[in-house]
């Protein structure tokens, strides 16, 4: 290989907004009231959180929703390291799909399969972040 | 009826974390004129380059534009892909797909990344949903992971058989001239003593970063027989997609949908009934140790869970019954933009006996597969016949 040739070192910041649409919207909206909204295909069954406003695979909108429980279960984990977070996915009762989000916990004690529930923040904005995290409850 | 397509020559750089040598537009130069050379071809007898490249990696847009003259596009028709880590399977089948509606009789096919230029894990970051996904996990290592414990969990693997498997990948790359990692003495110890960066996933269960590019020459029929004395005849290809945000598989990585969709629709139009026998070696884009396990698995390389036995019994050693990854694979190098054609192009070599210190004896049927954007597969079988 050659000898090095010179680099010009640049830094650049994108502006950046992305619209929910209308089934997130309703989303975004519940969890300041600490609700949960899934959508329900009409053809399929199938319940999804985050909410979907058209079914794909039956080719269809979706015109249902309803809230679900902050219970679920814990599908995956991983904890980065030099971090003291865990996340992992996150399967909520009556749900086919998970949901990204923190979880409280130890690598080494926390189970795959083990029952999480929802921890709200007080001061709620329409985020997801609205959910501190899932925590392990007893079963 | 689909004309025969196959791929008579190729060329790849030696893939490596910076070349600091070169710029990108002559980084894709140094591929093409050796993918050239094999075929004993000159630009001007090229119909059509497509060329396929992850932006923005390298922090700008269109880098095709940027490095024209480097590819040979110039005054000629040529098309972009970008389908994340597919794109080299995507660029390829779009090559065969022209080629077999007779539109073309030579085309080029280029696959290329200097992932050192940009930021890389910012750039995968981009690929998560703004809403939901962003703020927890972003860049590749995190979601593999994720991924990997739910197959922990699912197969019962252990960290040793996926130190294995690295082991397996960094020993081949020490045949490969091009491969960015080559660890001769690389041990299982080690690779479970490595940093750990999400867990379960250690520092030599992931791939590296790489800077390099591939081409590969791709012809008709009668075009194919003049060029290469033993074309690695593409027999089929097939392309599933996956959910589209993370949450909608919910096991994801121990039932890889798109993986078992893909590889059975070409298993099927190749007349392949049983893979671990009827392939002679797979080319698999594998990206993490835990990948390559849950692969097998979904590429039907064995039973659902046997993806850690298949490793501790060496049956895709270079020795055993279905070598997987003689290059070194994913682990070994990882120009993302050139990653999946490279595992074409490794698997040609396989076909059309010239591997050189990895061939395989007497392979005549190859699986090459790509993986990546979301969950998405892209598989490839190759034939000497
Ligand atoms: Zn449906």
């Amino acid at each position: 290989m050659a000898a090095e040739s010179w680099a010009v070192h640049q830094k650049i910041e994108i502006p950046f907004q992305y619209t929910a649409g209308p089934a997130v919207t309703r989303f975004l909206e519940g969890l300041k009231d600490k609700l949960i909204v899934a959508s329900v295909c009409s053809k399929c069954g199938r319940r999804s959180v985050p909410p979907l406003s058209f079914c794909g695979r039956c080719w269809r909108p979706i015109a249902e929703f309803i809230s679900v429980s902050g219970e679920g279960t814990l599908l995956s984990f991983t904890r980065r390291a030099g971090g003291d977070v865990l996340y992992g996915m996150i399967q909520l009762e009556g749900t086919d799909s998970s949901l990204a989000h923190y979880v409280t916990g130890e690598v080494g004690r926390l189970r795959i399969g083990c029952k999480v529930a929802a921890v709200w923040r007080a001061g709620r904005t329409g985020s997801i972040l609205d959910i501190e995290g899932f925590r392990e409850v007893g079963n | 009826m689909a004309e025969r397509v196959a791929i008579v020559a190729t060329g790849q750089t030696r893939h490596t974390a910076k070349r600091l040598d070169v710029n990108l537009r002559e980084l894709i130069t140094e591929a093409v004129t050796r993918a050239l050379e094999d075929a004993d071809l000159r630009i001007q007898d090229i119909d059509a380059v497509f060329l396929g490249n992850m932006e923005p990696f390298e922090g700008f847009m269109f880098p095709e534009l940027w490095s024209v003259e480097g590819w040979g596009g110039y005054g000629k028709p040529a098309i972009k892909f970008n389908t994340g880590g597919t794109v080299g399977t995507t660029t390829t089948m779009a090559a065969y797909y022209y080629l077999a509606a007779g539109l073309y009789e030579t085309v080029l096919a280029i696959g290329f990344e200097k992932q050192s230029e940009g930021h890389t894990q910012a750039a995968i970051t981009t690929v998560g949903d703004p809403i939901w996904e962003r703020t927890m996990m972003a860049g590749a290592v995190g979601n593999f992971a994720v991924m990997a414990s739910t197959y922990v969990h699912e197969s019962g693997v252990t960290p040793e058989q996926a130190a294995k498997v690295a082991v397996k990948a960094r020993r081949n790359a020490c045949n490969n001239e091009y491969a960015h990692l080559q660890m001769p003495n690389i041990t299982v110890e080690e690779v479970m003593q490595s940093q750990m960066l999400a867990h379960p996933i250690r520092k030599l269960d992931m791939c590296p970063q790489s800077d390099g590019a591939v081409a590969m020459v791709l012809a008709s029929e009668a075009k194919a027989k003049k060029l290469a004395s033993r074309p690695a005849w593409i027999k089929a290809v097939a392309t599933a997609h996956e959910q589209q945000y993370m949450g909608d598989s919910p096991k994801r990585l121990a039932i890889m949908r798109s993986q078992v969709t893909a590889s059975q629709k070409v298993y099927k139009a190749a007349g392949i009934a049983n893979p671990r026998k009827d392939l002679d070696v797979a080319e698999i884009y594998e990206v993490a140790t835990y990948a390559e396990m849950a692969m097998y698995e979904n590429l039907g390389f064995c039973e659902r869970g046997q993806g850690g036995v298949l490793i501790d019994q060496g049956v895709t050693s270079m020795e055993g019954e279905l070598p997987v990854n003689p290059s070194g694979g994913v682990l070994s190098a990882n120009p993302i933009g050139a990653t999946a054609m490279i595992r074409v192009a490794e698997a040609a070599l396989q076909v059309m006996g010239k591997a050189g210190k990895r061939q395989v004896p007497n392979v005549h049927t190859a699986l090459a597969t790509g993986y990546g954007g979301n969950a998405w597969t892209d598989a490839l079988i190759l034939s000497s016949r």
